[in-house]
This record gives structure tokens, sequence and C-alpha cells, in this order.
């Protein structure tokens, strides 16, 4: 392959367009001995490459391992064997930690109510002031009340005198009888 | 498939899973970890193995998984582009730029493109994948990974030719 086929496929490469055939064809042309001075630049890239492709798995007795691992796993689905045996002791540390946590905490709440017992008394002469003192607050409010109520009940008085008033109107239907009762009976034989 | 059959199918792949676990963690021993898992995971469903089209395929995804949930349990720190633009900037510039130094800066130069990227660029030019298996392996369509893969081999280039100035230079 000649050199400007091999930069035309180079700037194929780069843009991301060669089949895997044609980049085997770059990665052989830069990993041989003729590569042109101003491709050079390139060759380190396929070398990355080849290098990278050279890398295994470091532990040679990896597939021994686990071969004996799948022959004494019972024949069953079982769940994957612990992998991690620390991360589940840590886990059982931390639940020994926390219960311990809690045990101490549960103490110093109990000690703290104990020391707290010959404190209630003085606590209770307290709480009873401040019961006299709610308990006044809300007479006073409730003395208020009433005394807005008793105003409120001349209302009442209003209202009653305002059904006396009806009897004048009554009153002046008769009167309107009395002179004009051609007007009264028009309106009742309308009314029927 | 049974444990002879699982020997010949999948332990051949130790290496490949190994190399991309190791891309991916940038860490050789958690990379063998990870390959462990990988590959008692599938012996846990060897039963179901023979339905896959591709069992390589399903150990590669099992891999890539593994090792996004680890680094996401770990918090990686993420290299990001200011990286990268530092790293180009701090190639020496005057003095000869040895050839293995050359490659080693490759390397870093691909551990320092975006995970995705590494990730494209590892299946493609390390392990030779076609699009098409690429595509099932990072759940991406390929005009993107073809996208992605020019972009990262682009930017490996900036660094080559870069450096190259001074060979020219040289001779």
């Amino acid at each position: 392959m000649n050199t400007s086929e091999i930069e035309a496929l180079l700037e194929k490469f780069y843009e991301g367009d060669t089949s895997l055939g044609e980049e085997m064809i770059l990665r052989d042309y830069f990993l041989g001995p003729d590569v042109p001075v101003h491709l050079k630049p390139h060759q380190p890239l396929f070398e990355c490459y080849r290098d990278e492709q050279l890398q295994e798995l470091g532990d040679r007795d990896f597939e021994h391992k686990l071969t004996t691992l799948f022959a004494t796993e019972p024949a069953a689905m079982t769940p994957v064997v612990q992998l991690h045996p620390a991360r589940h002791r840590m886990m059982f540390i931390t639940g020994i930690a926390a219960s311990i946590v809690i045990l101490v905490g549960l103490f110093f709440t109990f000690q703290n109510e104990m020391f707290k017992g010959s404190l209630t008394q003085q606590g209770n002469a307290e709480t009873e002031i401040a019961y006299a003192d709610a308990s006044a607050a809300l007479m006073l409010v409730s003395g208020n009340l009433n005394h807005g109520l008793k105003q409120a009940e001349r209302l009442q008085m209003v209202d009653r005198a305002m059904k006396n008033m009806q009897l004048f109107n009554k009153f002046y239907q008769a009167q309107t009888l009395i002179i004009n009762p051609d007007e009264i009976s028009n309106k009742s034989i309308k009314t029927k | 498939m049974n444990l002879q059959e699982f020997q010949i199918k999948v332990y051949p792949l130790k290496n490949k899973l190994f190399r991309f676990a190791k891309r991916m963690l940038d860490q050789s021993e958690e990379a063998e970890d990870i390959v462990q898992e990988v590959f008692i995971k599938l012996w846990n469903r060897r039963d179901k193995l023979d339905e896959y089209r591709s069992v390589e395929a399903l150990a590669m995804i099992t891999t890539k998984n593994l090792c996004l949930d680890k680094i996401k349990a770990k918090r990686y720190p993420v290299e990001n582009m200011e990286n990268h633009r530092q790293f180009l900037e701090n190639m020496p510039d005057e003095t000869k730029v040895d050839r293995s130094d050359l490659i080693h800066g490759i390397h870093q130069a691909i551990k320092l493109l975006p995970e995705q990227q590494q990730v494209i660029i590892h299946l493609r030019d390390i392990e030779g994948y076609e699009f098409e298996e690429i595509a099932e392996i990072v759940d991406m369509n390929e005009n993107a990974i073809r996208v992605a893969l020019s972009r990262a081999r682009k930017r490996i280039r900036e660094l080559l030719t870069k450096t190259s100035l001074y060979e020219y230079q040289r001779n």
C-alpha cells in the first residue's frame, strides 16, 4: 500500500470511519519498519495500542481458584459466595457498636431521670403557680365575655318592640278598610 | 452450561475483561476482583448462558456495570478537560521527546479522556470490536459511537502532532 493511500486511510481513521479491516492495515503498517518520516508522529499511537493489547490479568492462579470455588459450590443456584468477607465483618462489628451505643444511651436516660426525682417537687410548685396564673387570666377573659353578652341581650328588647310595632300595621289596615272598603275588597279578590 | 464448557467458553475472556475493568478503574487489583465477580455472576447464571446471543457481550456488559457501581461507590475523582489541556501544555517543549515517553504520554492522554470516550476507544482500538458489538456493550447507537470515537482519536492526535513538531526539527 502506498503512502498516499495510507494517508487517506489515516484521515478516515481519525474521523471514525474506518472498518476493522482497514484499521488492521494501518496497525500493521505503523508497526512495520517502513514508516516515512512525515507519518512517524502517528506511530506511537499504534505502539501504545499494541502494548495495551498485551496486558494480562496478573494472577496466575486465577482459573484454578475459580474452578475450586465452582466445584465445591452446591449444584443449586446459591447466591454468590462471600467474595469480600471483610465487608461482612465490618457490618457485624458496626452492629455490635450500634447496640453498645443504644445501651449506653438508655443507661444515661434512666440515670438522668433518677437524679431528677428530687427535683420534681420543686417543679410541681412551679407548675401550680403557672396553673393559677393561667386560670386567673382565663377567668378575666370569661368575665369580660359575659359582660359583653349582657349588652347583646338589649338587642333582643328591640326585637320584641318591633313585633309590637306590627300591631300598628294591623290597625292601619283596619283604618283603610273603614275609609276605603272597595280598594281592600278589590285587592282581596285579585289575590284570590 | 457445565464447568467444562464454562472453562472453555468463559475463562478465555479473562484478559479482555481485565483490560476493560482496568481501563475503567485504573487499578489492577480492583480490576482482578471485578473479573472474578463477573465470572461468579456468570457461573450463577450458567443454566441460562446458552440463551444469550453472545456470552462475551454479556460478560463485557456485566464488567462495565460492576465497574460503574464501584466508581459510584468510591467516587473516583472525575478527570476533566482542564486536566487534559494542562497535560498537553506541560509536554516538554524543546527537549527531545523520548519514544517511550511519548507512548507513556498516549496512555496518559487516553486516561484523561471522558469516561465514555475512553471506553469506546478501548473497545474499538484495543479490543477490536465491531461498532455493532460496542453499541450493545455501551448501550449507545452506532452513530454516536463513531462520533465519540472520532473525538477521542483526534484528541490524541492533538498530542501526537504537538510533540511531533520537535521530531521534525530534529530531523
